[in-house]
């Protein structure tokens, strides 16, 4: 393991306990001279918050922003179960 | 036949407020009853569960939630619940709802859950105390949901939890950690009492449709998952339909 591998370890305990992001599930690339940031964000503040954590965490590299932002897209027809409980009959 | 509508991972806060109410008002024409599985807020705080509060405040239909571990984080889940449940909304730990809807009873059994792992990859009550601990937590959950889907007679019964009780609908996220993200122990309860429906939340990387072993349908519906402010089941029996297992008696 590089340092890089245990610097994945530290940026997401940060996440999670950054009162502004509480994300568990960002993915994160380290390398020696990039951080990658992906998954998906449900508000810009969020996203801008991580970010910022990140750059300030494995500084010098360069952060790149691979993240989504959340689109709730209109709700869908229902999904129909007849006698779903295990088809005990 | 019920109408319901269902989501979780909504993790609220006070940067996403007055978000979602615009579109659940929807519900009031729409769904019988509104079920939120867990993770309702992001860090777990009082102000964020007022904000759930408030974004519910339009829905008019019988609301139902379980927390999450997110509603945790900050060590008032206490309050979140009683904030909740002084806006008219059912929080359920251990515990269930029965309700009528169009001449037809339906129950909710609903429990965070917890983490453990499924068969072949779980962890064992076993060595040292805080192994035994951490496994004699879901342990206990999934005793109390026994305890609270048994009591429902109801025409229809709803499974309401936080974590997955199988692995299918986790397939997507990394295998490493699906032991953080549910256990076979719920599943294997569901299947022996029965149920026509489990709703779960947790694995927003997850798949939203699964079964377990008996066939009893699984839908996660973590919102970054599904990507809808909500979804929609009908849930429908036919004449002479039997819901649940029968239990034969053994007698010696």
């Amino acid at each position: 393991m590089t340092s890089s591998d245990y610097l994945v370890a530290h940026l997401r305990e940060a996440l999670a306990a950054h009162p502004d992001v509480g994300m568990l599930d960002l993915y994160l690339e380290v390398t020696d001279r990039s951080v990658h940031v992906s998954g998906v964000v449900d508000c810009e503040s969020k996203r801008d918050a991580a970010l910022a954590l990140v750059r300030r965490m494995a500084a010098p590299r360069e952060v790149v922003d691979n993240t989504k932002l959340l689109n709730l897209l209109p709700s869908e027809p229902p999904e129909v179960l007849h006698d779903p409980s295990g088809g005990h009959r | 036949m019920i109408r319901l509508a269902a989501i979780a991972d909504t993790h609220c806060t006070q940067r996403t407020c007055d978000r979602l109410s615009p579109v659940w008002r929807e519900l009031n024409d729409k769904a019988d009853l509104f079920l939120v599985a867990g993770d309702l807020t992001t860090t777990g705080t009082a102000q964020e569960a007022e904000i759930l509060a408030r974004e519910l405040s339009v829905v008019d239909v019988p609301v139902a939630v379980v927390l999450g571990n997110h509603d945790y984080h900050a060590g008032a889940e206490g309050e979140v619940t009683r904030i909740l449940r002084d806006a008219g909304i059912h929080v359920l730990e251990g515990d269930s709802l029965t309700l009528q809807i169009n001449g037809e009873s339906v129950g909710v059994a609903g429990i965070k859950g917890f983490g453990g792992g499924f068969v072949g990859a779980c962890a064992t009550d076993f060595g040292e105390p805080e192994m035994k601990s951490f496994v004699r937590h879901g342990t206990r959950a999934a005793a109390r949901l026994r305890d609270a889907l048994a009591r429902l007679d109801t025409d229809y019964r709803i499974v309401l939890m936080h974590y997955s009780p199988i692995d299918t609908t986790l397939n997507g996220e990394p295998p490493p950690i699906y032991p953080f993200l549910g256990s076979y122990l719920f599943a294997e309860v569901v299947d022996e009492i029965g149920a026509d429906l489990v709703l779960h939340g947790h694995a927003h990387h997850g798949s939203e449709k699964g079964v377990t072993a008996r066939g009893i349908p699984v839908r996660n519906v973590a919102m970054p998952l599904v990507r809808h402010p909500y979804v929609m089941f009908h849930l429908e029996h036919t004449e002479g339909y039997l819901p649940f297992p029968i239990r034969l008696t053994e007698h010696r």
